[in-house]
């Protein structure tokens, strides 16, 4: 339990909008372990980006209602549901920090690196604005940016779409977080330099001993570096489980349609590409049952009229299906899909 | 930044040169005659003697030639037709101060008041100080200065007897046409602040800075305000180099002594000398200013800042 550093219970996010009230996050749980990197993912849309930033308390104020019955954020025993403006701005940055999908317009344009990275610094931590300079340029150097003195002097239109990554996350760590989210922190950087990055953060992480969010639609960059993932569909996570067990054996038919659409390198290059067709569903009129069911290629007549229960299967995997119910009919449903669970909380 | 400020100003220089030149060519150019308006009723010959006195007995290219070269070796614009034996230095001398005086304070008035103003707005977005703020702003906007000048004379000065209808020389003279004269900046200031302040707020950087845990106020003091501050930037230029020209209107509503008004009587009585020598003294009014708006954009904006090497 002392293992435990961030529990999340039962968190629903919606926006107001002019269409009307849209549920983001519909009852999410799951926990984070010192250490561990913990993958979330999902197609765009699907609520990942919203529970790191609720996690984060920075979805803007007036739009976002945060449903607080029932629910936690625990970071080490301590509900930040409950925190108000300023104590969670202290959280922030110092016990969690993030970073974003876009590093070309996350860094602010017309402050030094060196003072952005030292911002966090002097903001959490008792010390001189040159003692903070000093923590400032290890981290750069932490972050294996080279000639890191004269880089602490630029601005960020001086460094490359990678380097800004990498000062982003030298802002983020700076004050030896306990938790970094990291919000598809490759998306908009080119193979190579998404390669470097995972691994600079996953090196960072087991340097550091810290616990990592990362949110991501990439499969790929997951498997290399998570311990755990877990698939988030219109909201709600419907699948989790290890990276073996994600990968190896799916129980969810959306999580079986993820790793079908990564590219594979052995395969005929003449076949084509495997794309789930449709979309997620609107979050302002929820449908019915499973929000899987329409696009779903095993579809039955349960899953439009009653929503899933989590089942488990074994100790760490759990998904939210009724192909793994007794009474279900399996037959065309793939091999890897079908080995059935216990119902949860029957 | 030397080897910019010399660029500049070597360039600048280029633009006064062909400004000159395309002015002095154009009212050379320009239908009507001012020695004919001015000594219409004397005989052929003295008028000839007065054409010669101005030179402009010679064809326009020599003209132009000696213009030149008695501008660069004396900076001397020339004497004034209508005006007899005042320069038209003398002229810009005795009333662009005048001029200048009320300019800087109204540009410095809008400057100040219409940024606190659109800082107000954009922070306080839809709430009620907001509206009123944005109302007003629509309003001034709307109405012309000699509209808010006339109306500020018949209720301020007028009815209220608070301050003078008009005229000049007291403190008191001042009230009036600074106010008329400000009240469209301050506006236009406001509505160009407040919609950069909620750019910047909704930019990544900003979601970054409340990541590492800034408080709000921190926030706003070093990371928004002074990005929103770049396009505001652009407005000045054109508002300091405007201080001197003044508004020919309000001057003439408030019998203000101003450069404004000779440069529109000039003109109406194509009094050369005079229009080539306040267009000159406007130009490298303009010109100071542009360069002084690139240098401030620098300071501001490290991308556009040029590099030592």
């Amino acid at each position: 339990m002392n293992n435990r550093l961030l529990e999340v219970k039962n968190l629903q996010v919606s926006f107001n909008t002019y269409a009307g009230t849209a549920q983001a996050v519909r009852g999410v749980d799951f926990h984070l372990n010192r250490g561990e990197n913990l993958a979330i993912v999902g197609e765009s849309g699907c609520g990942k980006t919203v529970t790191s930033k609720a996690i984060m308390g920075l979805l803007p104020s007036p739009q976002t209602i945060i449903g607080k019955e029932n629910s936690y954020i625990n970071l080490e025993g301590q509900n930040l549901l409950e925190l108000d403006d300023d104590k969670m701005a202290e959280i922030r940055g110092r016990d969690i920090s993030m970073i974003f999908q876009d590093p070309m317009t996350s860094l602010n344009p017309t402050m030094k690196i060196g003072e952005q990275i030292s911002e966090s610094v002097f903001l959490h931590n008792n010390i001189s604005k040159e003692e903070a300079r000093k923590v400032a340029l290890n981290m750069l150097e932490l972050v294996r940016i080279p000639n890191a003195k004269l880089r602490m002097n630029q601005y960020p239109f001086e460094f490359s779409g990678g380097m800004r990554q990498r000062a982003m996350i030298a802002i983020a760590l700076a004050c030896n977080p306990k938790i970094l989210i990291a919000d598809e922190p490759t998306t908009a950087l080119d193979v190579t330099i998404q390669a470097q990055i995972m691994d600079l953060i996953s090196d960072l992480q087991k340097e550091l001993n810290m616990g990592v969010i990362l949110v991501t639609h990439d499969l790929g960059v997951v498997a290399s570096v998570s311990h755990r993932i877990q698939v988030m569909y219109a909201g709600q996570i419907v699948e989790r489980g290890t990276v073996d067990e994600i990968f190896y054996n799916p129980k969810h038919p959306y999580t079986f349609a993820l790793l079908k659409s990564v590219p594979k390198l052995s395969s005929n290059n003449k076949e084509t590409l495997y794309s789930l067709t449709g979309t997620p569903p609107d979050l302002i009129n929820p449908p019915k049952g499973c929000p899987f069911a329409a696009r779903c290629e095993f579809g039955m007549k349960i899953c439009r009229v009653e929503e899933p229960k989590p089942m488990s299967f074994g100790d760490t995997q759990e998904a939210s299906c009724w192909l793994h119910d007794s009474r279900a009919d399996i037959t065309g449903v793939p091999r890897e899909l079908i080995s059935r669970g216990e119902t949860y909380g029957k | 930044m030397f080897k910019f400020i010399t660029k500049r100003i070597f360039y600048s220089l280029i633009t006064l040169f062909l400004i000159i030149t395309a002015t002095f060519f154009l009212i050379a150019g320009a239908p009507g005659d001012p020695i004919a308006a001015k000594v219409g009723q004397m005989p052929d010959k003295a008028q000839e003697v007065i054409r010669a006195k101005y030179g402009l007995d010679k064809p326009v290219v020599e003209r132009y030639f000696l213009y030149m070269k008695n501008l660069l070796t004396t900076g001397d614009f020339g004497e004034s037709i209508i005006y007899t034996g005042k320069s038209a230095n003398d002229v810009i001398k005795a009333n662009a101060p005048i001029s200048a005086k009320i300019g800087i304070i109204a540009v410095i008035l809008q400057i100040v008041i219409g940024i606190s103003l659109g800082i107000i707005s954009g922070f306080n977005r839809e709430k009620v100080g907001d509206h009123i703020i944005r109302f007003c702003v629509v309003l001034a906007i709307c109405v012309p200065s000699f509209v808010v000048a006339a109306l500020l004379q018949y209720f301020v000065a007028f009815k209220w007897k608070l301050v003078p209808v008009f005229g000049w020389g007291q403190l008191k003279h001042y009230i009036l046409p600074v106010t008329a004269y400000a009240i469209g900046g301050i506006a236009s200031y406001t509505k160009f602040m407040r919609s950069s302040i909620i750019s910047v707020a909704n930019e990544d950087y900003i979601i970054t800075a409340k990541a590492k845990g800034c408080k709000k106020k921190r926030v706003i003091k070093n990371h928004i305000l002074r990005n929103s501050m770049i396009p505001i930037i652009t407005m000045i230029g054109p508002a300091v180099a405007g201080i001197f020209s003044g508004s020919f209107i309000l001057e003439k509503m408030f019998s203000i002594p101003g450069l404004g008004n000779y440069y529109v009587k000039s003109v109406s009585n194509g009094d050369y000398t005079m229009i080539i020598g306040i267009t000159i003294f406007y130009a490298i009014l303009y010109t100071i200013a542009l360069i002084v708006v690139d240098i401030l954009y620098g300071i501001v904006d490290p991308r556009i800042r040029v590099t030592e090497s």
